[in-house]
């Protein structure tokens, strides 16, 4: 599958400071990417760097396969995009923003314009000005708007925001919608894993404007391991056991009285009995999933998990 | 427009654009309004002249010297609506990112304000100008004839003075985008046209071409100027 956006060692610099560094994406057709970071990793400044609205400081941008130059408008034709707040001419009504902005993209079908208006759930609006509209509204509005001109390629910069948990799902579902039907290959950024894991096929961690980790979301289940955790009373001495009697060497202490063990093949019947006889106290057993925030935060944190390789779609 | 022709003649069509934006009709009416307060000034009270006009020259500069600093601040309300607020609420960001130069999207922009200007300008010179000759055709307070040379100097000084208030309006367009500021956009051409005054009342007319020509030049030049480096800015 070829790449529909390609960054290669983009560098941004900005009133002499560093916003982005080395950054390397690679966003394959058809996919949906998730771009996770916390708030000021760099995600919307790559945001507008792709939709040329930032010039990079070295590096290159390819779009559709093209470089992205000031002056590519044939790939700004082909795709829309969702900025964060978004922004419209307040004092027009949802369809006289969505026609202007379909006469400026060049794209002129009034049934896409229809069509749009009614998949987001604005097409009663008629005569309301933007002004007096919801967060949450504008934001669908923002989508629709995006989605008049049918772009192959679909930019949403923390779409969630402002919405409440239903409009969270009903987004979920509208952008798989739009990808599994319209083959739209959606880029969103977020800073909360839980609003994409579910929706990514890729998943590409940004923190202090560099690319800590790309990865699809697939090898990630398929590697998120199971571990027990069990309470003790004593964590120091419980873990010398483990150690030393149960010869188990893949475990990790917590905290005073807490320790995951990631070794598989452990029983925890034999474990509790083992920790018993030997004089420890054990407040609770529980098998458990290494969740994708964890394994996440652990990525961020330590720089990698080592049993998933760094690049693992092919580049 | 048709379709080929948007494609043809993309300026014209976010010119077109521009203008469905804007929304003129609370300006179109402010511009009426002052036509109308203008006609009494001007005409029915002889802007403020205790003896009146002694010759239609005079009285013609007066309309002249009010209409340009009229207008040239309506057209700087435009100028703040049409750029400075786009910069203001961020919907510039918007233009930019559609498949069009920037450079063209703020041409389309300073087309059309110049447009504003001039016909606006033009309007109100000869709707005030009308009032007056009329007027003095019944009451005859100007003791001299209305000649056609007299008509013809007047509309060839109103073009100038048109384009002079297209020239002015470029001015405080670069002004206000300096610091993308709307009281120094609407405050540039009021004091440009109090320090200018004498030229609406003394000036022959080829110092008048002189000095509109010289208008515009300073304009296009300010604006040329306020588009270079414009495509490969960050915008924020």
């Amino acid at each position: 599958m070829s790449n529909i956006i390609q960054m290669t060692k983009v560098n941004k610099i900005s009133n002499g400071k560093e916003i982005i560094s080395n950054l390397d994406m690679h966003v394959k057709q058809g996919e949906i990417y998730g771009f996770l970071g916390p708030n000021g990793a760099g995600k919307t400044t790559t945001m507008r760097m792709i939709t040329n609205l930032i010039q990079p400081t070295s590096g290159t941008i390819e779009l559709f396969g093209q470089l992205l130059t000031p002056t590519s408008y044939e790939s700004l034709k082909r795709m829309g995009s969702v900025m964060e707040y978004p922004i419209f001419y307040e004092n027009l009504t949802a369809y006289e923003n969505v026609i202007m902005h379909c006469e400026y993209m060049g794209f002129y079908d009034t049934k896409a314009i229809q069509e749009a208006l009614e998949w987001t759930g604005l097409a009663d609006t008629k005569g309301k000005l933007v002004k007096y509209f919801s967060l949450g509204m504008k934001q669908r509005l923002g989508i629709a708007r995006a989605i008049s001109t049918k772009p192959e390629l679909l930019i949403l910069d923390e779409p969630t925001n402002g919405l409440d948990p239903v409009g969270i799902q009903e987004l979920r579902d509208f952008c798989q919608k739009l990808n599994r039907e319209f083959g739209i290959t959606l880029f969103i950024s977020s800073h909360l894993l839980q609003e994409i894991d579910h929706l990514a096929d890729t998943i590409g961690v940004i923190q202090n404007g560099k690319m800590i980790k790309e990865v699809s979301m697939s090898q990630v289940r398929s590697q998120v391991r199971d571990y027990i955790e069990v309470v003790v009373t004593d964590s120091k001495k419980a873990s010398f056991i483990l150690e030393t009697k149960m010869k188990i060497t893949n475990f990790k202490v917590m905290d005073g009285s807490t320790i995951r063990i990631y070794q598989s093949g452990v029983s925890p019947i034999d474990l509790s009995k083992e920790l018993i006889d030997n004089g420890i106290g054990l407040a609770s057993i529980i098998k458990k999933e290494l969740s994708l925030e964890e394994f996440f935060l652990e990525t961020i944190h330590k720089g990698g998990v080592p049993s998933v390789t760094s690049h693992p779609i092919g580049i | 427009m048709k379709q080929s022709t948007k494609e043809v003649f993309p300026l014209l069509h976010l010119i077109q654009l521009e203008y469905k934006r804007a929304q003129l009709k609370t300006l179109v009416f402010s511009s009426m309004l002052a036509i109308l307060i203008l006609i009494f000034w001007c005409v029915i009270n002889k802007s403020g002249n205790p003896v009146g006009y002694l010759n239609y020259r005079d009285a013609f500069a007066e309309i002249h010297f009010y209409v340009s600093a009229t207008f040239s601040i309506i057209t700087a309300i435009l100028i703040t609506k049409v750029v400075l607020e786009e910069y203001r609420n961020k919907t510039i960001s918007i233009l930019f990112a559609y498949p069009h130069p920037r450079r063209r999207i703020l041409l389309a922009k300073l087309i059309f304000i110049s447009m504003f200007a001039f016909v606006t300008t033009v309007i109100a010179s000869v709707g005030i100008g009308s009032a007056l000759v009329i007027q003095n055709d019944y009451i005859h307070a100007i003791p001299e004839e209305w000649t056609s040379s007299m008509l013809l100097e007047e509309v060839l000084r109103m073009l100038l003075f048109a384009t002079a208030t297209v020239g002015i309006s470029l001015v405080s367009y670069y002004i206000g985008m300096l610091q993308k500021s709307v009281p120094a956009t609407i405050l540039t051409p009021f004091i440009i046209n109090l320090i200018g005054s004498g030229f609406y009342y003394n000036g022959s007319l080829w110092s008048v071409i002189l000095i509109s020509i010289g208008w515009v030049l300073v304009g296009l030049i300010l604006a040329s100027i306020s588009l270079k480096n414009i495509e490969k800015a960050d915008v924020q």
